[in-house]
C-alpha cells in the first residue's frame, strides 16, 4: 500500500488522512527545562481528548522503516487532496494534513475542524486509505504558555564532498522559535569520532557570522555572559570525540538560527570499499556507578540542568520529533566507481561522468541511525599511495610547510600465507541496549564464527551485562562437540541489564593464555557505554600481546570506543549494521585474520624533512585492511616513500610514489587546509590517547591539545567555538531553556535503555490549557 | 560617645564625597556597598581615536551644585565582567574594484578578544571574513575576505568589508589599532586603499 507523506508545521496538529489519536507527555516543573510535550491529533471518534493522560496510543509508521525493494512493490494510491500534491509531496510518502490555528481559535471553530477530521477520516476508509496516519510530530510548551508548538531544532542539512578519500562535510542545524517568549535551544548530537571540526558559522537571518575558537572555559564564560546580557549567541562543545552540544542562546519569538559547522575526515576503506559514515543520534549510555563525566539518557522532558556529565533526552518509541534531516554527498573519487552499497538508508543516485551524487531519499529522513555509504573504486588491486597538500599560512619557519597522507596496502602476496593456530576469544555485549536486532545481528556472526573456526585453534565465548560470564574454564580445542555446544551457548544468550564492559575486559584478557598462540580477541558490541576512558585504561593495562578486533553492532555504534579497542589492541573494526549481512562481516573478518599481517613496518621519506608522523606507532597491515598514515613536512615534500616490514618469517620491502591531488590542493587563504586539519585531528586524538593511559597531573598533555587546537582552529576536549551577534541586544530576560529529545536509534529498545529512568511524577504534571480540551 | 562618632564620619564622608564630585572625581556606588573613586581624566590619546563615551548626567539641585549623593542604577553591562561591542571596519579603494582584504587587528590595552566576524550582507563576499587562528594566539588578529566575482561586480569607494564582534574585559576602554596589510582587485593587483573603523557597543 502506497502512502504520501507531507508535514508542516503547526501550533495545534489535526491529523486527517485516516484515524486520529492523542497522546500528551508532560515534564517535571522544576528547572529551565520546564516544558511540555504533548502530541495532537483530534480524535475520529469525536471524544474529547484528556489533557492529563495518554489516551490512544499511536501506532509507529512504517513509512520510514519500508526497504526500497519492499516498497516498490506496493501498489500506488491517488492523494485525495491536490493541494497536498502540489506542494511536492512524492509518492511513497505518508500524507498529513496539519491545520493551524492561532489563539484566537474558538470552540465552534475547533467542533467545525474536528467534525471535517472526521469527515475526512470516514472517506479515507471509505477509499481504503491507511487508517493511521502514522506517530505525526512532537509538540513542546513552555510554562505560562498556552501553545503547543514543535522543538526547537527544525532541520538538519549535509552537504558532503569526498576528493579522493578526505571528505568535507558542511552541517546545518536550523533551530528556531515558535513560542511566544525566548528561548536557549540545547543539542546534544554526534559527528564521526575522527571530525576535524575547523570551521563554525552562525546564521541570522540573512547575516552570516563566522564563530572563533577558544579555550573551552573562555568559551563558555563568553557564551553565558552574552546570554545573560541578551545577545543572539552560539557555543558549540565536545563531551567525546563523537558527542558535542550546541546552544544557541537568545532565539527571538518567530525568529530562526542556523548553526553551520565544517569538519573534515578521511574515509575508512576495508575490504575494497571505501565508506562514509555520518552519524546521526548518540545512543543511550550505560553508566556504571562512579563513572566521573557520564553521558546519562533521560526521557524528554526530564530536568537536565545541574547534571554531572552530559544529558541526552529520548523520545519514547511512539513519539517523533518535527526534527528531520537531508544529506546530499559528492564522490569523486579520481578514479571511476564501479559500485555504490547503502544499507542503512534509501538513497536517491546518479553518475555525473566519475562522480557520485547521492541524496537521502525523502522517504529516510528521520535522524535515528548511522549513514553509511560504501563505494567500490575501479582496479581490482589498489596500490599504496602517498597525497601531499601544501599549508597556504605563513609558516613559522619561513620555509614551505604541508602535510602528507600515505595509505600503505599489504602486499598481495600476503594471501598467499597461512597464519599460525590462534586463541579466539569471542566476547558478547548482552546488555539491555543490545535486545532486540543487534543481539540477534550479534548471534548471526557468531554462529557464522563457530562454524569457520580451524580444527587446531582454540576459542572460548564470554557474555556480560551487569558480570560476565563464559562458557567454560579455559580455551576449548575447536572440536565438533565444543562447536555444538558453543552454538547452544550462543542461543540462549539475551540482552537485558548494564554493560558493565569493564567485567567483559577483565575475562576476557585475564583468561588463562597458551603462550604457544596468539590471542586474538573480538569483541561485539554497540559500545553503549559512557566511560569509555576506564574501559581503554583497563584494556591498556591487561592487554599483552593479545590483538583485539572489535565489531560495532547496531545502527548507530558508539564509533569512538570501538576503534579506539581495536587501535589499542593492534587490530581492526568492523560493523554490523541492521540490515548488513553479519556472515559476510564475519567472513571478512575470518580473511584478514587467515593470513600473516605485515609487521613491524618502517617508513623511510628519503631526504623529505618529516615529522609528526600518525598513529606514531604504524599497525600491523592485515589482508583487506590498509593503513593510513599522516604526517607533516617542511621545505621540500615527500615525493615517494620506501616502505620496509615483515610477514610469514620474511622481510618485504616496497615503494610509494606520490601522486598529484589537485581538488585537495585549492585551500582558501588562512584557512586551515583538509589534510592539515586532519593530520592535528590525529595528532589531539593520539595526545587524548596518552592522556586516557597516563596521569597528567600537571595539565601537560591538555596544554599541549589546547595549543594544537588553537593553531589549527579545531574543536577538542579543550576548545570551543563560540559565536556572538553583538551588535544588538535582544529584549527581555534570557529565556527559558529547551532541550532537543533524540529518538533512540533504530532497532533499540526504549525500555531496556531509557525506560529505566524515572518518569517524572504525575502530581508535578500540570493540565496543558490552551487550544485544548 | 559612640553617637557622635558615628555622626563625626557620617559628617566626614558626605564632605568627602561632596568635594570629590565638586573636583570632577567621578563616585561609583554598587550594590555590594563598596565605593570606588576613579578619575574621569581623559587617558593619553591612543593612536585610533577611543569610543565615544557617553557622559554620565549630573543631576544637579536647583542651586546648581551637585548632590550630595548620587544615585546609581545597578546596570547589568557594569555588573558583568565582559561587556560586548562591534567594531565596524571599512577600506577605500578610490575607483578600484576590490575583490580581496587582509587587515590587522589588535588592541594595546589587552582587554579585548573577537567573539565573530562578519561579512556586510550587500557585499559579493560570500562567506563571512576569515580568520588566522595561529594570530589570535599572540592577541592580535588578522582578518582577510575575497571574492571570485568580476571587477565590474565588484564594490568600489568607501566599503564596509567587516563587522568584528568583540568582548571586553572589565572596565577599561580597548585601544584599537588597526593595519590595511593589503587589498587587491580580481586580477590581483595591489589596491592602494585606506582602511577606517567605528566602534561602540549596542543599547
Amino acid at each position: 500500500m502506497k502512502r504520501i507523506k507531507f508535514l508542516m508545521m503547526s501550533l495545534l496538529v489535526l491529523a486527517i488522512a485516516g484515524v486520529s489519536l492523542v497522546f500528551i507527555g508532560c515534564s517535571d516543573n522544576a528547572g529551565p527545562a520546564d516544558y511540555k510535550f504533548a502530541q495532537e491529533a483530534d480524535r475520529a471518534d469525536g471524544r474529547p481528548s484528556n489533557a492529563m493522560q495518554p489516551l490512544v496510543a499511536p501506532r509507529v509508521t512504517s513509512a520510514h522503516k519500508t526497504e526500497p525493494g519492499a516498497a516498490a512493490s506496493q501498489s500506488p494510491r491517488a492523494v485525495p487532496n491536490e493541494q497536498v500534491r502540489a506542494r511536492g509531496a512524492q509518492p511513497f510518502d505518508e500524507v498529513w494534513v496539519i491545520r493551524r490555528y492561532t489563539q484566537g481559535t474558538t470552540q465552534q471553530q475547533l467542533d467545525a475542524a474536528r467534525a471535517e477530521a472526521r469527515r475526512r477520516a470516514e472517506q479515507a476508509k471509505r477509499d481504503g486509505l491507511l487508517p493511521d496516519p502514522g506517530t505525526g510530530r512532537l509538540a513542546a510548551q513552555l510554562p505560562g504558555e498556552k501553545q503547543l508548538l514543535p522543538v526547537p531544532l527544525k532541520h538538519t542539512a549535509v552537504k558532503a564532498q569526498v576528493d579522493a578519500y578526505v571528505a568535507t562535510v558542511d552541517v546545518t542545524q536550523q533551530f528556531h522559535n515558535p513560542y511566544a517568549s525566548k528561548i536557549e535551544a540545547v543539542y546534544t548530537f554526534p559527528l564521526p569520532q575522527n571530525a576535524a571540526v575547523s570551521d563554525f558559522v552562525m546564521t541570522i537571518g540573512d547575516r552570516r557570522i563566522r564563530g572563533v575558537i577558544r579555550e573551552k572555559e573562555e568559551a563558555e564564560r563568553i557564551y553565558y555572559a552574552a546570554r545573560r546580557q541578551g545577545y543572539v549567541a552560539s557555543l558549540m562543545t565536545q563531551h567525546r570525540p563523537n558527542i558535542f552540544t550546541q546552544r544557541v542562546a537568545n532565539i527571538e519569538p518567530g525568529k530562526q538560527i542556523d548553526v553551520n559547522v565544517r569538519y573534515y575526515n578521511a574515509l575508512a576503506y576495508a575490504d575494497g570499499w571505501y565508506e562514509f559514515v555520518f552519524p546521526m543520534v548518540v545512543g543511550p549510555r550505560y553508566n556504571p556507578a562512579g563513572s566521573a563525566d557520564p553521558v546519562t539518557p533521560l526521557p524528554r522532558g526530564a530536568a537536565t540542568q545541574g547534571r554531572n556529565g552530559t544529558a541526552v533526552t529520548y523520545l519514547k518509541p511512539t513519539e517523533r520529533s518535527g526534527h528531520d534531516i537531508a544529506l546530499d554527498l559528492t564522490v569523486n573519487a579520481g578514479v571511476p566507481i564501479e559500485q555504490v552499497s547503502c544499507m542503512s538508508h534509501a538513497i536517491d543516485q546518479h553518475f555525473d561522468d566519475d562522480t557520485l551524487n547521492v541524496k537521502l531519499s525523502p522517504r529516510d529522513r528521520v535522524p535515528n541511525k548511522d549513514f553509511v555509504l560504501r563505494f567500490r573504486v575501479a582496479g581490482e588491486h589498489l596500490k599504496s599511495g602517498l597525497i601531499v597538500q601544501r599549508d597556504p599560512r605563513p609558516s613559522k619557519s619561513g620555509q614551505e610547510e604541508g602535510y602528507f597522507t600515505v595509505m600503505l596496502y599489504p602486499p598481495s602476496d600476503l594471501e598467499r600465507l597461512e597464519r599460525a593456530p590462534v586463541e579466539m576469544i569471542f566476547v558478547l555485549d548482552c546488555s539491555g541496549s543490545m535486545n532486540g536486532v543487534p543481539m540477534e545481528q550479534s548471534k548471526a556472526a557468531m554462529r557464522y564464527a563457530l562454524q569457520n573456526m580451524r580444527p587446531d585453534d582454540t576459542f572460548q565465548i564470554i557474555r556480560f551485562s551487569n558480570n560476565a560470564s563464559q562458557l567454560g574454564p579455559r580455551p576449548l580445542p575447536a572440536t565438533d562437540a565444543n562447536l555444538a555446544r558453543a552454538m547452544r551457548y550462543v542461543n540462549q544468550l539475551r540482552g537485558q541489564g548494564g554493560t558493565e564492559m569493564i567485567e567483559g575486559i577483565k575475562a576476557a584478557l585475564d583468561f588463562p593464555h597458551d603462550p604457544h598462540r596468539l590471542r586474538i580477541v573480538a569483541f561485539l558490541t554497540d559500545g553503549f557505554i559512557g566511560n569509555e576512558k576506564r574501559i581503554l585504561g583497563e584494556m591498556k593495562l591487561r592487554l599483552r600481546d593479545a590483538r583485539v578486533f572489535s565489531f560495532g553492532v547496531g545502527s548507530s555504534p558508539n564509533r569512538y570506543l570501538l576503534e579506539r579497542m581495536a587501535k589499542l589492541g593492534r587490530g581492526t573494526v568492523a560493523y554490523v549494521g541492521h540490515n548488513d549481512d553479519a556472515s559476510k562481516i564475519m567472513a571478512a573478518y575470518f580473511e584478514r585474520t587467515s593470513h600473516p599481517a605485515l609487521t613491524d613496518v618502517q617508513l623511510d621519506f628519503g631526504g623529505a624533512q618529516v615529522s609528526g608522523l600518525y598513529p606514531r606507532r604504524v599497525p600491523d597491515v592485515f589482508v583487506g585492511r590498509p593503513v593510513v598514515l599522516k604526517g607533516k613536512y617542511v621545505g621540500a615534500p615527500p615525493t615517494r616513500v620506501t616502505v620496509r616490514g615483515r610477514a610469514g618469517g620474511r622481510d618485504i620491502s616496497s615503494e610509494v610514489s606520490a601522486k598529484p591531488q589537485a581538488a585537495l590542493g585549492a585551500g582558501q587563504p588562512m584557512a586551515v587546509p583538509a589534510l592539515g586539519a586532519v593530520w592535528a585531528r590525529m595528532q589531539i586524538a593520539d595526545l587524548m590517547d596518552q592522556a586516557t593511559y597516563t596521569n597528567d597531573p600537571h595539565q601537560e598533555l591538555a596544554g599541549q591539545i589546547k595549543r594544537i587546537a588553537l593553531d589549527y582552529s579545531l574543536m577538542s576536549a579543550y576548545t570551543a567555538f563560540v559565536a556572538v551577534d553583538s551588535s544588538r541586544r535582544t529584549e527581555g530576560d534570557t529565556g527559558t531553556t529547551v532541550d532537543v529529545p533524540v529518538p533512540v536509534p533504530a532497532g533499540v529498545k526504549y525500555e531496556t535503555t531509557v525506560g529505566s529512568e524515572r518518569e517524572p511524577e504525575v502530581s508535578q504534571r500540570r493540565p496543558a490549557g490552551g487550544v485544548r480540551q | 560617645m559612640s553617637h557622635r562618632r558615628s555622626l563625626i564620619l557620617t559628617v566626614g564622608l558626605l564632605v568627602a564625597l561632596a568635594l570629590a564630585s565638586w573636583l570632577g572625581l567621578g563616585v561609583e556606588i554598587d550594590t555590594r556597598t563598596t565605593v570606588r573613586v576613579t578619575t574621569t581624566k581623559a587617558p593619553p590619546a591612543p593612536p585610533a581615536p577611543p569610543a565615544p563615551i557617553e557622559p554620565i548626567a549630573q543631576p544637579r539641585t536647583p542651586l546648581g551644585t551637585p548632590p550630595l549623593i548620587v544615585p546609581v542604577v545597578q546596570d547589568d553591562r557594569q555588573a558583568e565582567p565582559l561587556r560586548f561591542a562591534v567594531v565596524d571596519v571599512f577600506i577605500d579603494t578610490g575607483n578600484a574594484p576590490l575583490a580581496a582584504y587582509q587587515f590587522e587587528l589588535r588592541d594595546k590595552a589587552g582587554v579585548v578578544k573577537v567573539v565573530g566576524l562578519e561579512s556586510d550582507k550587500t557585499l559579493p563576499f560570500q562567506n563571512p571574513p576569515l580568520y588566522d587562528a595561529r594570530a589570535m594566539q599572540s592577541r592580535r588578529v588578522v582578518v582577510g575576505g575575497y571574492s571570485a566575482d568580476d571587477n565590474a561586480r565588484l564594490p568600489t569607494g568607501k566599503v564596509h568589508v567587516a563587522t568584528v564582534h568583540v568582548t571586553i574585559e572589565g572596565d577599561a576602554e580597548p585601544q584599537y589599532g588597526l593595519k590595511l596589510i593589503a587589498a587587491a582587485r580580481g586580477d590581483g593587483e595591489k589596491i592602494d586603499a585606506k582602511l577606517s573603523y567605528t566602534h561602540g557597543s549596542a543599547p
